[in-house]
């Protein structure tokens, strides 16, 4: 089947006008790496699997809240991510968490910004790459939830199992942690 | 975002096999999210045969959905799947003119209860009629000409067309009288007891079944439906007593009328099949 | 129905409307293999094949269809599960996919295990090549795609007789194509009988070709012989010749003219569609070639 090479975006407007065809071709781009990366972040295979359904399924019944801007990567991340999370949450919950919302979103890009400068110039010299890896694992959590996975406090303290308040002064201590190794 | 850094195959391997420092794992993740080449060369090392497993699970399970949410909601209670979808195309159609029958019962109600004169009003009457007419006008929609959304290939498959008539007509009855005793409980007052249009509707209801063998729903609807309000009407003015058509003596003639009406339909089940457009 | 040598057999059928008559008294046998009928429009093609299809008695005559009779209810439903039918408009519920229609339609058929039925209805809509449009509403379907999902729908359970009412109405050239190729791909045991306008379809398809006329059989026999029977009955000329039933201006400039030839007349090899034209006469339709 040679299709022409069709681009992410225009898949997903094929998937809203209910192309199945558009979605198994989502599928089989994504689905590898979103797998890969799911596993690093749950040991249940089982779940694995069915958080990778719901998610293309999410793909399916929501495409047309795609709004065309932004990497269709990134927001089938963000399905994905959230699908996990959501199965978490029916497990017994450690401890209520806390509304709030991680809000301080200049800080958010400005560690997200530097992030891909890491990337830019390679991981294996990047500053950053040393700094993250001074930090406690606990705090590296942390950043990997919030930052990396664009999880919410309150998302991230699901994640980890951890209460939201911790999840925040975790991430204040891990700012400035890395904000001095980065300067 | 341009760059000239990609993630090399000792990386993906590494990342793969779970083998990554933290940090290479998240540039290499981050990467991910904004190159393709980088995917697609992930994806060459993944196994074809569960992706297609997964995509075959996937398949399934957007088959299996039913965009009906009514059907949906009794598929999940455990209400048999092939009987649903048998009544579901006719019932969608019948929902509206179940709200429509809601909408004037409410209407009757409404207005009897501002009635202050004593005996039996006119909207007292009315809501009477209109209780008793509900099951015929859902019947009848459920089984007439134009209940089958497909009639021409539906008539050249094997599925019993009286199974189906059939189903659909105990729908619609069940349907019309829950909705006829709701109105009456919301309404209350002895004049709009069960007992005074229950066998009068469903008298009405079992000449429908037979008329629609003969005549499309409307004209089965306005004959029957006429008859019978002229029938109260002239009961009413001749005895002087509104409710005369609903008292004792009238009703046991319903019931033995609807009993002929159902006996024929038991004796002749064929009765229950469409009819022939040509 | 002691010994039933073709699928089908009729014999003696008759069928009016309204003491209008349609068909007169049909006889014909018909086994594997596909076979095609052609005829102008009112020649009672459609009537014959909802007969066919059980969908409309027969006023007179006798027919059998895998040696049963569908007069009798059981044999009736016996032939019903053993067939499929395209008719010649489908009317489409307004609110189904293309998944729900064929999967209604398969309900109907009797296939009651929900995944063993929902894989037959993604088979037949592969064969049509609507897999990847089975969730899109009907109603925003092309015209040419509503008719696969049509013929999706009869090959449902992989029927041995398929009677399909102009199934490549509405199909562009690519289309019809495909359709070809599936028709070839359900197999030869498969007994096909299927109306159309297009004599192309026939030469392409048929073994055997059956040309329907006022209610009555005009020709029956292979697309071959059908072209033979008017050898000698085209020619060409320069300008049109005033004993042709019909003639017209190719596109290299001269006229053929289909009909009795005159002595000494250039002859030219006759295609199945001037055979046509002589068999159901074209006296009243000077110019047409097939009415559309």
């Amino acid at each position: 089947m040679d299709r022409p090479i069709t681009s992410d975006v225009e898949l997903v407007a094929a998937v809203a006008d209910h192309d199945l065809g558009a979605l198994r071709e989502l599928h089989r781009r994504h689905l590898p790496w979103l797998r890969a990366r799911l596993r690093r972040r749950c040991a249940d295979p089982g779940v694995i699997d069915e958080v990778l359904q719901d998610t293309f399924h999410a793909v399916w019944r929501g495409a047309s809240g795609y709004d065309g801007t932004g990497e269709v990567a990134a927001w089938i991340w963000g399905i994905g991510i959230r699908q996990m999370i959501g199965r978490l949450r029916k497990r017994p919950a450690p401890i209520p968490f806390a509304e709030e919302a991680l809000a301080a979103a200049g800080w958010r890009d400005a560690v997200l910004v530097s992030a891909e400068d890491a990337v830019l110039v390679g991981v294996e010299h990047g500053d950053l790459h040393a700094a993250l890896a001074r930090l406690s694992p606990e705090l590296r959590a942390v950043v990997q939830a919030t930052v990396l996975d664009g999880l919410t406090t309150r998302e991230a303290s699901r994640l980890l199992g951890i209460p939201s308040g911790t999840v925040k002064t975790r991430m204040q201590r891990a700012r400035i942690e890395l904000r001095g190794a980065l300067t | 975002m341009t760059t000239d850094w990609h993630v090399d195959d000792r990386q993906i391997e590494a990342y793969l096999a779970d083998q990554a420092t933290e940090t290479v794992a998240a540039s290499v993740e981050a990467h991910l999210l904004a190159c393709a080449r980088c995917r697609a060369q992930l994806s060459a090392r993944t196994d074809d045969l569960d992706v297609d497993a997964s995509w075959a699970a996937l398949e399934r399970r957007i088959d299996n959905e039913i965009a009906d949410p009514v059907v949906r909601v009794c598929r999940t209670l455990g209400l048999p799947e092939v009987e649903l979808r048998l009544v579901a195309p006719t019932a969608s159609l019948k929902a509206a003119s179940i709200v429509g029958a809601v909408l004037a019962l409410a209407a009757a109600a409404l207005l009897s209860q501002r009635a202050t004169s004593t005996g039996v009003s006119l909207n007292r009457l009315a809501f009477l009629i209109v209780a008793s007419l509900l099951p015929l006008v859902a019947v009848v929609g459920a089984i007439g000409t134009g209940s089958e959304p497909e009639p021409e290939l539906a008539r050249g498959t094997p599925f019993s067309r009286i199974r189906i008539a059939a189903l659909r007509a105990i729908v619609a009855l069940t349907g019309a009288l829950a909705v006829g005793l709701v109105a009456s409980l919301v309404v209350g007052g002895p004049w709009t007891r069960l007992s005074l249009w229950l066998i009068p509707a469903l008298s009405l209801a079992a000449l429908g079944v037979l008329g629609a063998r003969l005549a499309s729903p409307r004209v089965v609807v306005a004959v029957l439906g006429g008859a019978w309000v002229l029938g109260v009407t002239l009961a009413g003015r001749l005895s002087g007593d509104r409710l005369a058509a609903f008292h004792l003596g009238p009703q046991l003639v319903y019931l033995a009328i609807g009993m002929i009406a159902v006996a024929l339909v038991i004796v002749r089940p064929s009765l229950l099949e469409l009819r022939e457009s040509s | 129905m002691s010994e039933h040598t073709g699928t089908i057999n009729l014999h003696g059928i008759t069928k009016a409307f309204r003491a209008r008559s349609v068909l007169d008294g049909l006889d014909l046998r018909l086994g594997s293999g596909v076979t095609g009928l052609l005829g102008p429009n009112g020649a009672g093609k459609t009537t014959l094949l909802r007969i066919l299809a059980t969908v409309l008695r027969a006023d007179s005559g006798d027919l059998e269809v895998f040696g049963l009779d569908p007069r009798r209810d059981a044999d009736r439903v016996e032939i019903r599960r053993r067939l499929g039918y395209v008719p010649q408009e489908v009317g489409f519920h307004d609110d189904f996919t293309a998944f729900e229609f064929v999967d209604y339609l398969a309900i109907l058929k009797e296939h009651s295990d929900r995944d063993a039925r929902h894989d037959e209805v993604r088979r037949v809509l592969d064969i049509v090549g609507l897999v990847d449009a089975r969730h899109r509403k009907i109603r925003k379907l092309s015209g040419g795609m509503r008719r696969r999902v049509a013929i999706a729908q009869a090959l449902l359970g992989s029927p041995e007789l398929l009677v399909l009412d102009e199934p490549t109405a509405g199909l562009d050239p690519e289309q019809r194509l495909r359709f070809r190729e599936l028709l070839s791909a359900v197999g030869p045991s498969t007994t096909t009988i299927l109306s159309t306008h297009q004599t192309t379809d026939i030469v392409a398809l048929c073994q055997r070709v059956v040309v329907l006329h006022g209610g009555m059989f005009m020709f029956d026999g292979s697309p071959a012989e059908l072209s033979a029977t008017a050898v000698g009955r085209v020619w060409l000329s320069v300008e049109r010749h005033p004993g042709a039933h019909v003639a017209w201006t190719t596109g290299d400039g001269r006229v053929r003219n289909v009909g009795d030839a005159p002595p000494g007349a250039e002859l030219a090899e006759p295609t199945i569609e001037d055979a046509y034209l002589l068999l159901v006469g074209v006296h009243h339709q000077p110019d047409a070639g097939i009415a559309a």
